[in-house]
């Protein structure tokens, strides 16, 4: 395949429990998929990676600084309480969405939001993490060591 | 709000470019390509106009419609005194492609011919306006 054409769905469900879609590809028009009528705005997703560690996936929403994603931020209380719904599809050379291969789909929890002049930047990371490279993970208790600090400036001789 | 686009003259010389589909093209060692479509209608249309030894009040006209639309800041719509020549139908692609609104890619240049006569070079380029 040596012509891709990729369309983002994106599906935001803020705090109010209010769902906003918003795709990328189709300027200027609304799209219908899977039930739902997704309007244009110009944003991108990027940033998704995955690390060896298995720590939880980055990802970022880069949107113009419009009022709808100021007011899609303060519904989600700075972006910290939605839940995102990103579906990433192929489209073919009629405008139309590709079953093959399959639409993408993954699912990321808000972590807030860095606000500049012309960008707004929604920050999520995927909801599942793993439990780390380090199994089982080592823990320091009073038992072991004694009486811990209150903060975590811990001083091991 | 920008004021309407002088059209009391029309343009001696016209040159329209199309505007270009958003895509990247990956380029690999062996020199086959990818190329990645990131949206279905093309942007960045180009539109240059002179206006040849016209009077000072008309170079006057450009001036003040530059500085109301905040010298390329606000988007406006072409009148379609600007296409005469072209059929109906050309105009009307030219004119206003979907989605396209005009501005201004540099500001207008007047060069002076003669006393009160001046030669005024316009480039505009449409955006989609969203």
């Amino acid at each position: 395949m040596s012509e891709i054409r990729i369309c983002n769905f994106f599906d935001l469900e803020t705090t109010t429990g209010k769902h906003h879609h918003y795709q990328n590809y189709f300027i200027a028009e609304p799209k219908n998929f899977l039930g739902q009528k997704y309007d244009f705005v110009p944003f991108q997703a990027d940033g998704a990676l995955a690390n060896l560690n298995g720590d939880n996936q980055q990802l970022r929403v880069l949107f113009p600084a419009q009022e709808l994603v100021i007011r899609l931020v303060e519904e989600g209380d700075g972006n910290r309480f939605s839940v995102l719904r990103l579906v990433t599809a192929y489209v073919n050379e009629a405008g139309d969405i590709q079953n093959t291969p399959a639409p993408l789909t993954d699912f990321f929890v808000g972590t807030g939001a860095t606000f500049s002049d012309t960008t707004v930047e929604l920050r999520f990371r995927s909801a599942m993490d793993s439990v780390g490279a380090t199994f089982p993970a080592r823990t320091l208790t009073v038992d072991n060591v004694g009486i811990l600090p209150l903060n975590a400036d811990l001083s091991l001789r | 709000m920008s004021a309407t686009f002088p059209s009391s003259i029309t343009p001696s010389k016209r040159d329209f470019t199309l505007g270009q589909y958003p895509t990247k093209v990956y380029r690999s060692l062996s020199g086959s390509t990818v190329k990645r479509s990131y949206g279905n209608k093309p942007h960045s249309y180009q539109l240059s106009l002179q206006y040849e030894n016209i009077g000072d009040d008309k170079v006057l006209e450009f001036i003040n419609h530059y500085n109301t639309t905040g010298g390329g800041f606000s988007r406006f719509a072409l009148p379609p005194q600007i296409f005469r020549g072209m059929s109906a139908a050309l105009r009307g692609t030219v004119q206003s492609p979907p989605n396209i609104k005009w501005e201004y890619s540099s500001p207008p240049k007047v060069q002076s011919v003669y006393n009160g006569i001046s030669t005024v070079s316009i480039d505009l380029i449409g955006e989609i306006n969203v």
